[in-house]
């Protein structure tokens, strides 16, 4: 798991150095956020011409999943000086295995060595792929402006199993294709929001 | 300049509020419960924002709709005469090739207004007009 996590994070850091981002940012976001998609909407966004205030919003709000996945593990954070050291850890894959284990301690082994993983493998697929990005002259050639909603839709591909969830990306994607038009970048994605509601309507159907 | 600090600010407050919600979780846990509804639609959002972000840089260009994979959408504000869509990440160093090959001018390669059009129609068009 770490090591396709590493290799997003090359395509991660050669996107960000392609589109104009000096090396050391992909790096440093990826060591601070640790948050695979809200980093490629944030630097998406800010490619596409947006304003780093509507980034770093949208990017929030790709986060706030993180406030679910504190509920669902209480027994799983240790107290003391650990604690934030596990909260920055919290991510995707440190949760799932850490719920697929039965018991606490198997728990809290889990969540550890998946989250020093992560912590170790996504900066440095990062750091790759910038240099990569940096020393590869035409960067168009390896199509990574093609790359980059692939990689967006794969990590969003699991979610998409649920039926009301799937009718609701499908309904703000296109959203967000109609207002794209008349609409500072950026804005299209979050309008795309409007959607939401019909995944609750749907589910309860 | 201004404009780069001002992106690394976002991104610190990026960075700050992530581990705000990852520190929120745990700590409201032990005080109040939130309904299954809430954090469900929280996922929700998510998937939606991101499903609009493929959307839009999948199928668009400058604005506009685009073939997938069509070249240029990322550098196309880059380019003299892009306008607005001429932005702070143009005056980062860009790879070499991304310029004039054969005189180092800033100018696209092929563009009228570069040396290296001397004798093309479209080149000598150009400095005529400009005479």
């Amino acid at each position: 798991m770490c090591v396709s996590v590493g290799i997003i994070g090359v395509s991660y850091g050669a996107i960000a150095v392609s589109s104009g981002f000096p090396v050391w940012f992909p790096v440093l976001t990826a060591v601070l956020v640790l948050a695979a998609s809200s980093e490629f909407l944030f630097i998406g966004i800010i490619a596409a011409g947006g304003s780093p205030a509507a980034a770093a919003a949208a990017a929030l709000l790709v986060n706030a999943r993180h406030l679910s996945y504190g509920l669902a593990l209480p027994d799983v954070i240790q107290p003391g000086w650990r604690r934030v050291a596990m909260t920055h850890l919290m991510n995707d894959e440190s949760v799932v295995l850490a719920l697929a284990e039965p018991d606490p301690a198997r728990k809290r082994a889990a969540y550890w060595l998946c989250g020093a993983g992560m912590l170790a493998c996504w900066p440095a697929g990062a750091l790759a792929g910038a240099l990569l990005g940096s020393a590869v002259h035409d960067t168009a050639a390896l199509g990574l402006d093609a790359m980059f909603p692939a990689v967006i839709l794969a990590l969003i591909l699991p979610a998409l199993r649920d039926r009301g969830t799937r009718h609701a990306a499908l309904a703000g994607a296109a959203v967000a294709l109609a207002t794209t038009a008349f609409l500072p970048p950026g804005l299209p994605e979050l309008l795309a929001l409007v959607a939401v509601p019909l995944s609750m309507r749907r589910s309860e159907a | 300049m201004r404009h780069q600090l001002a992106v690394v600010a976002a991104m610190l407050l990026l960075a700050l509020g992530t581990f705000a919600f990852r520190l929120a979780g745990p700590v409201l846990r032990t005080r109040i419960a939130l309904p299954a509804r809430a954090g469900r639609l929280l996922e929700t959002g998510a998937v939606v924002l991101l499903a609009g972000l493929v959307a839009t840089t999948a199928l668009t260009t400058d604005h506009s709709f685009a073939l997938p994979g069509q070249p240029g959408w990322r550098s196309a504000g880059c380019w003299p005469g892009a306008g607005h869509r001429s932005s702070w990440w143009c005056s980062l160093p860009r790879p070499p090739r991304r310029s004039c090959a054969c005189c180092r001018c800033d100018l696209p390669v092929n563009s009228p207004g570069s040396p290296a059009s001397r004798g093309t129609v479209a080149g000598d068009r150009f400095r005529r007009r400009q005479a």
